[in-house]
């Protein structure tokens, strides 16, 4: 095992700049997030079209679609926080757990991924 | 420390030179608006992988923030070439890891590509702030063995940064034993006197 102690690069870039408050700085970022508000929510209906109805197809077809509603809720998660829709992104980490088990179980029951998206 | 906690830390990314890899635009552009906010000028923003790959191989970055899984089965081995590669500018610098969900069958791999931090989104202002606060005052040595490249993992006995509220039982029983009025034994006062103490981050 080989260990290499190495200077802290981003301590050092810190160091470097100017001194600015964390709470300012925190408190610019929360202000510039609190204007995406409008841009997430149009994004997440572009989102929430993009999930089927149902799976169809042949085995091979159906887990296509069972990824691509995993790929399409995963990019829900933490989208839903800044369109002031928090639920959102417990609805989509879910909807990610599910379709996730039932792609690492080969399973293509839908049934488990449609009760998630209606509720 | 938290910033919330701590109002008096500082911070300004203003010369930090940040790579940001996520191949999801809006999710892209959720950690800019932080990273602006936070003083950041100088954000490479990056949604190929294959780009991804020829920045870190020609480009020097003090920090990286990248969604893996946004990438499909590329993004782990990025990360994991990132720190193998003898070559690389960017062997030793800071990663992030930033991630909506991880498939089970990946969570072995996201453990051991070598990430400084792991975060989940949603993704506050404040958590992404402590983050990087935390990662500045690490002192981790890198280590190198033939499965795993990255910051050292054994930190199970290192305190806790100044300010942070201990989760572990460890942490727990030395503070129920103070707050009893009990006496500290030897493994207590080593645990405390571990604590980083970074002058030069606080006003």
């Amino acid at each position: 095992m080989k260990i290499t102690y190495v200077k802290n690069r981003l301590r050092a870039a810190l160091d470097e700049a100017s001194p600015v408050m964390a709470q300012t700085s925190l408190d610019r970022a929360e202000a510039m997030l609190a204007e995406m508000g409008d841009d997430c929510r149009k994004r997440l209906d572009e989102l929430l079209a993009m999930f089927p109805a149902g799976l169809s197809g042949d085995a091979d077809a159906m887990r296509l679609q069972v990824r691509s509603v995993y790929d399409t809720a995963r990019r829900m998660v933490g989208v839903g926080t800044v369109a002031g829709l928090p639920e959102i992104d417990v609805v989509a980490r879910s909807l990610c757990d599910a379709a996730d088990g039932l792609l690492l179980r080969d399973r293509l029951e839908w049934e488990r991924c449609g009760f998630i998206s209606r509720r | 420390m938290s910033a919330s906690k701590a109002p008096k830390v500082l911070l300004n990314l203003q010369k930090t030179a940040v790579l940001l890899a996520d191949s999801d635009t809006m999710g892209q552009s959720i950690v800019v608006q932080m990273l602006v906010g936070f003083g950041a000028r100088n954000i490479v923003r990056c949604d190929e992988a294959d780009e991804v790959r020829r920045l870190i191989k020609n480009q020097t970055f003090d920090l990286i923030i990248i969604d893996p899984a946004s990438f499909g089965d590329e993004g782990y081995d990025l990360l994991t070439s990132l720190r193998r590669d003898q070559a690389s500018p960017n062997k030793h610098s800071p990663v992030l890891v930033v991630t909506g969900h991880t498939e089970q069958s990946r969570v072995g791999q996201l453990r051991d590509a070598g990430a400084n931090f792991i975060v989940s989104r949603p993704l506050s202002a404040a958590v992404l702030l402590d983050r990087i606060l935390w990662m500045s005052r690490e002192k981790r040595p890198y280590v190198e063995t033939n499965h795993y490249v990255g910051p050292d993992r054994r930190w199970r006995d290192a305190a806790l940064p100044l300010g942070q509220t201990g989760r572990r039982q460890k942490d727990k029983e030395v503070a129920a034993r103070i707050a009893a009025g009990g006496e500290m034994n030897q493994a207590d006062i080593d645990l405390v006197m571990n604590a980083p103490v970074d002058t030069a981050a606080t006003a």
